[in-house]
């Protein structure tokens, strides 16, 4: 559970009135330039200004849902009719030829099957959202058929909501189709439902492999069929706080490098008194003493300085303690399968009678540590804090999950369509797909745009990247120090980079609505997580409606 | 019929005649496809289907992308470069897969990505059988494009290459040796298809790598052009090569006698096959083998020596104190050995000699024979005699000696490139290999050997013991009754892996805590000279320090600088030379050893030490001075 999610919601509703009233001031202020340019009076230019501001809001006490709706029938109508649900017929071709392209490990099938399935409807409701809302009003004001409305008493904010809206509900119902088509085809090809699917089949790989008497091939196959199992739950897993104590028994943020060029793992020396240290808290004790034991998965890296025992691998150990009253337990000691989830049950010693989980869960308050220790000597074993935690429910329902991924997709293709809509009320078709798209691409790469806007990034900024092109440079070494390339970098920080920034303000980062990666990996999404990414989508698009409302007020349309 | 309808009716039947018009088409294809074709038309491949196998997946998106293919392709390499940084194996096999749909025929990219599955990811996982399952897809895949790509056979060797090397050579090998011939059941995958077994045929890993290695060879057979990537003869190597590690193997895996000497038969007869072949020389200018039949070879090398006999002989009558007193005799006999070797090599010569040379050679060996009955009516005495009636002797061995070497020109190309592409594969010291691996003695010694491993790893140190000893007797009974072999390389590595290996001998003495030392041990004295990295002279320590010495003072004054150079150069001279006296003492106990001494009976000749003492001496009096 996301503790103090409140918290993250009121930072973002202060962080969204710090964007959006000086950008609403700057709006105001730029309209008011633009009448004095077309009207050569500021006082016109005032009143007009003060007319559209006004307008909006005696449109808003004056909005009709049956209007909006009318609306917005009419647009599905229209998408209807000029065949926009060909996407399903593309949609089926694309899933009865999806297995061609999807040849995989099969530890990693169900993974693969899901991303693909997301990925699918979100590229294809793209699309959908893209030419829907982008084609209607520009065309609408190119043949004139939009005064046949506006001289109906229609508010201008009902047209661009009645568009959104319209344009919505058929993205809602493509979605929920096509949701429950690759529901079933998910559940298809992994067995679940029906025929026989991939988890029959890699058991019968395994039962074919232990007739051969090939325990090797069989263990393998064991661990594939676990990962596909998990790939099909709904895991909640309780995230922990990791540090590294190093062998002198300093506490670290982080654990020894082996020089990986991606360092989200972080190594412990084996044998040796280093160790890797999860704090949890908020363990639900009376659940796990109810069961008599607490579930915690984990994946480890090996890192190995010496070939060493080649046939069983790298051996760890963990240790569970009670920080409150440091009583410990060591469980068993294992051989790491590196690259696949592992699981260790800490449950009682039916050797002894001691209840050992009431002795360590007694007096916690809900806070565990897992420690975990390397045993092979030379060896490194990597662990980063999402690698262990411990499992408070085994399976909270594949169903639901996966359409609390869908959710994700559908707040996107909201955000997606409002954008659309709120470009074509000023742009012609051609154009305003275009936008959208920048706008989609910048959105799926925003961590790269913030890198570059921030100046993060090697290689630089707008004209930095450019002169490095040009001149085939590399991305590290300093340019010559030349007043022109001065002048360049100057532009990229005080100009480019600017713009840049204001872009990762203004545009929604749409990788943050994939809530669906969990869904593949078989974890389960928090419904605080989807209620903070709704009220983030919301607060995109109000002001995207409220700019269209703007931009089609300001067109002199009749 | 309304005439709409009438419309749709016949643009449907077009739209059918059109589809049945492209099925004469697959037949041109299969043509065009065919060796036939492809012999006329050496480069012609314009269409996917004379390359290779289509893939209709990978057909249809090149399609759809039309000229956005390379954009697409370049961004599907950075994304496997990106997964891999990032350790997401099983999403960078997709990615690969993705990037083969769309380049089908970059056989670079094939060979590539079968590498990177392979060698690279299979290194990343820990668990053996997660290693082997890479391996086993680095190699499918090679397999894969070796149907897409038809026309060429570097991914068919590559694939061998993969079998003899990955799986055979890997730290690993004996279990994933073991895995791959246990993988002979079908495989189900997870979405219900099955996959036809790896190792269908029950093959070691090695015959596998040797049926690859014939199919990349055929390949190049049916091309009629050299093989790309690697010179010809090193390509065509590689079967037999397969076959000489298969027999190693076996004996690694505990196999021995006759099954062990009849695969070093099956590798001999490879590698005669093998060496037996014409190779071509400078784009067909000359062919050469790398092994001639016995009577052939003998006739091209009594040519070399009677040639470069007489050749020195005639030149050093240029010189006036070749007449003089025993040199006199000396030269008589070189006369006489030389016109000896020329006429058995000219006697010997039989058609199928002269079809191995090159063209012309006919003609210059049938000018030297018209001649041959002259050779009888040389005196080598009267050749060795000063002054004008020697003269006019030498006069007409000359000339018969001029007609000999126009002759003896081809042969000496013909040996020039024997040798070359001889010493590109060692020919000689395999050969010679498989020969001596199948005597009985070897393969007992062999079995001595594998027996006192096994002993050392279980720890039955004095069982351990007395095998090794019985194995190094027969070993240097063996390398002493053939010192060229003994002092190979190879044959020296080997040994050597034995003796200070991780299960080697010298290790299990130290273990028992006993005397060690090559230069007084029995049992290593023989070897000495072959683990000389270990055991280096004493001198070179001595040689490593002044050079710190030196490199730490750059501002040295300049004499004693050159002092010290002097003094290196004295001590590695003398390193070198008593490595040399470690060697020619091994040498002479495995002769005493070929003869039947044994080796804990021998008397060990002490080195003497090249008075490693003497130099320092003098640099510490001059210090004193």
């Amino acid at each position: 559970m996301m503790t103090n999610w409140w918290e993250h919601v009121l930072s973002g509703v202060a962080r969204w009135f710090a964007v959006v009233l000086p950008s609403a001031i700057a709006v105001v202020a730029l309209t008011f330039l633009v009448g004095i340019v077309r009207f050569r009076s500021p006082g016109r230019s005032a009143k007009w200004t003060f007319e559209l501001v006004f307008g909006l809001f005696a449109d808003l006490g004056r909005l009709s849902f049956a209007r909006i709706w009318a609306l917005a029938l009419h647009t599905i109508k229209e998408s209807i009719r000029r065949r926009v649900l060909l996407v399903l017929v593309v949609f089926g071709f694309i899933f009865l030829f999806a297995g061609w392209f999807l040849d995989t490990a099969p530890a990693a099938q169900v993974k693969v099957y899901v991303s693909f399935v997301y990925r699918t409807i979100g590229i294809l409701l793209f699309l959908v959202a893209l030419l829907v809302a982008c084609t209607g009003l520009p065309a609408d004001i190119q043949r004139k058929t939009i005064h046949t409305v506006v001289t109906k008493p229609v508010l201008r904010l009902e047209i661009v909501l009645g568009r959104f809206l319209g344009v919505a509900v058929l993205c809602t119902g493509i979605l929920l189709l096509m949701g429950t088509v690759s529901y079933i085809y998910l559940l298809r090809t992994t067995g679940l439902l029906g025929s026989a699917g991939a988890i029959d089949f890699m058991q019968e790989q395994i039962r074919r492999y232990e007739r051969e008497g090939n325990t090797r091939m069989a263990e393998k196959a064991r661990a594939d069929l676990r990962q596909i199992v998990n790939s099909l739950k709904a895991r909640v897993p309780l995230y922990g706080d990791l540090d590294f104590i190093d062998e002198r028994g300093q506490v670290k943020e982080k654990g020894v490098d082996v020089g990986f060029e991606v360092t989200r793992r972080s190594f412990i020396p084996g044998a040796t008194s280093a160790y890797a240290r999860w704090h949890f808290r908020g363990v639900p004790v009376e659940k796990f003493l109810a069961e008599n034991r607490i579930p915690v998965e984990f994946t480890f890296e090996v890192f190995r300085t010496t070939k060493q025992d080649v046939e069983r691998g790298v051996k760890a150990e963990l240790t569970f303690r009670n920080p409150r009253t440091g009583y410990y337990v060591l469980s068993s000691t294992f051989y790491v399968r590196e690259n696949y989830m592992l699981r260790k049950d800490f449950e009682d010693d039916p050797a002894t009678p001691e209840n050992e989980v009431k002795a360590l869960l007694d007096g916690s308050q809900g806070e565990l540590v897992v420690e975990v220790r390397c045993l092979s000597p030379d060896q490194y074993l990597g662990m980063a804090q999402d690698d262990l935690y411990i499992l408070v429910e085994e399976d909270a329902g594949f169903g639901v999950n996966f359409f609390k991924g869908l959710v994700g997709v559908w707040l996107q293709v909201l955000l997606v369509s409002a954008l659309a809509i709120t470009f074509s009320t000023f742009l012609s078709t051609p154009v305003a797909i275009l936008a959208t798209l920048t706008a989609l691409i910048c959105g799926q790469f925003m961590d790269f745009v913030a890198g570059v806007a921030l100046g993060q990034l090697h290689g630089g900024g707008l004209l930095e990247s450019l002169i490095r092109i040009v001149t085939h440079e590399n991305l590290l070494r300093r340019l010559p120090d030349t007043p022109w390339i001065r002048v360049a970098l100057a532009l990229d920080h005080y100009f480019f980079n600017r713009i840049l920034q204001g872009v990762t303000l203004v545009l929604p980062d749409l990788t943050q609505y994939s809530v669906w990666v969990n869904v593949a990996r078989g974890f389960y999404i928090d419904p605080i997580v989807i209620l903070i990414r709704s009220v983030a989508a919301v607060g995109y698009l109000l002001p995207f409606v409220l700019v269209g409302y703007l931009m089609l007020r300001s067109r002199e349309i009749a | 019929m309304s005439r709409a309808l009438q419309r749709k009716i016949v643009l449907m039947l077009g739209i059918l005649g059109c589809i049945v018009a492209t099925w004469p088409s697959r037949y041109w294809l299969e043509y065009m496809r065919s060796p036939e074709y492809q012999k006329k038309h050496p480069n012609v491949y314009l269409s996917h289907a004379t390359l290779g196998d289509i893939d209709p997946t990978s057909a249809a998106i090149l399609l759809v992308l039309g000229g956005l293919r390379g954009v697409a392709a370049n961004y599907l390499w950075v994304r496997a470069e990106d997964l891999q940084r990032q350790h997401r194996w099983a999403e960078l096999a997709i990615e690969v897969d993705r990037i083969i749909k769309l380049q089908p025929h970059f056989v670079a990219v094939w060979r590539f990505q079968s590498w990177n599955l392979a060698y690279n990811v299979s290194a990343e996982w820990d668990q053996l059988d997660d290693k082997y399952y890479w391996i086993r897809e680095g190699i499918r895949f090679a397999q894969r494009g070796t149907r897409i790509n038809q026309h060429e056979e570097t991914l068919s060797w590559w694939t061998g290459w993969c079998y003899f090397h990955k799986i055979g050579k890997a730290d690993e090998a004996r279990l994933l040796r073991e895995m791959f011939r246990k993988d002979t059941e079908p495989e189900l995958d997870p979405r219900g298809r099955q996959h036809p077994p790896f190792n269908p045929k029950q093959q070691d890993n090695y015959e596998a790598a040797e049926e690859w290695f014939r199919r990349a060879v055929a390949k190049v057979d049916e091309l009629g052009r050299p093989p790309r990537q690697m010179a010809e003869v090193a390509f065509r190597s590689y079967p037999a090569h397969a076959r000489i590690q298969h027999a190693t193997a076996a004996e690694a895996d505990g196999i021995f006698g006759d099954e062990a000497a009849r695969k070093w038969q099956a590798a001999l007869d490879a590698w005669l096959s093998f060496g037996r072949r014409e190779y071509s020389v400078q784009g067909g200018r000359l062919y050469v083998r790398l092994d001639y039949r016995p009577e052939v070879f003998g006739a091209f090398n009594r040519a070399k020596i009677g040639h470069s006999l007489a050749r020195g002989a005639l030149l050093s009558t240029k010189r006036p104190e070749a007449f003089q007193g025993e040199n006199r005799a000396k030269l008589a006999q070189q006369f006489k050995d030389a016109i000896r070797y020329i006429a058995d090599a000219i006697a010997m010569v039989k058609p199928a000699a002269l079809r191995e040379l090159k063209d012309g050679a006919q003609e210059a060996y049938e000018a030297v024979q018209a001649k041959a009955s002259m050779l009888t009516s040389f005196d080598p005495e009267l050749l060795a005699t000063p002054g004008p009636e020697g003269d006019s002797e030498r006069r007409r061995f000359e000339e018969f000696y001029d007609l000999f070497h126009e002759y003896y020109k081809y042969v000496d190309e013909e040996l020039y490139w024997n040798q070359r592409y001889g010493g590109l594969v060692n020919y000689n010291y395999w050969k010679k290999r498989c020969v001596i691996e199948m005597e009985p003695e070897t393969l007992k010694a062999r079995e001595y050997f594998y027996t006192a491993q096994r002993a050392f790893e279980r720890g039955d140190l004095f069982e351990a013991k007395d095998a090794f000893e019985r194995g190094f007797q027969l070993w240097a009974e063996i390398l002493g009754k053939d010192i060229a072999f003994a002092l190979d390389d190879q044959t020296s590595e080997e040994t050597r892996e034995l003796i200070v290996g991780r299960l080697g001998y010298q290790r299990l003495l130290k273990q028992l805590d006993e005397p060690a030392d090559p230069a007084t041990h029995p049992i290593l004295a023989p070897f000495h000279y072959m683990i000389e990295e270990f055991e280096p002279p004493p001198q070179y320590e001595e040689v490593m320090r002044l050079y710190g010495r030196l490199q730490q003072e750059p501002d040295m004054d300049p004499q004693e600088r050159q002092r010290i150079e002097k003094r290196m150069q004295e001590l590695i001279a003398a390193g070198d030379r008593l490595k040399e006296k470690r060697k020619q003492r091994s040498i002479e106990l495995l002769r005493r050893a070929a003869r039947g001494e044994k080796l804990t009976e021998m008397e060990i000749p002490p080195l003497e030490e090249d008075e490693p003492d003497s130099g320092a001496h003098e640099a510490r009096t001059e210090q004193g001075n």
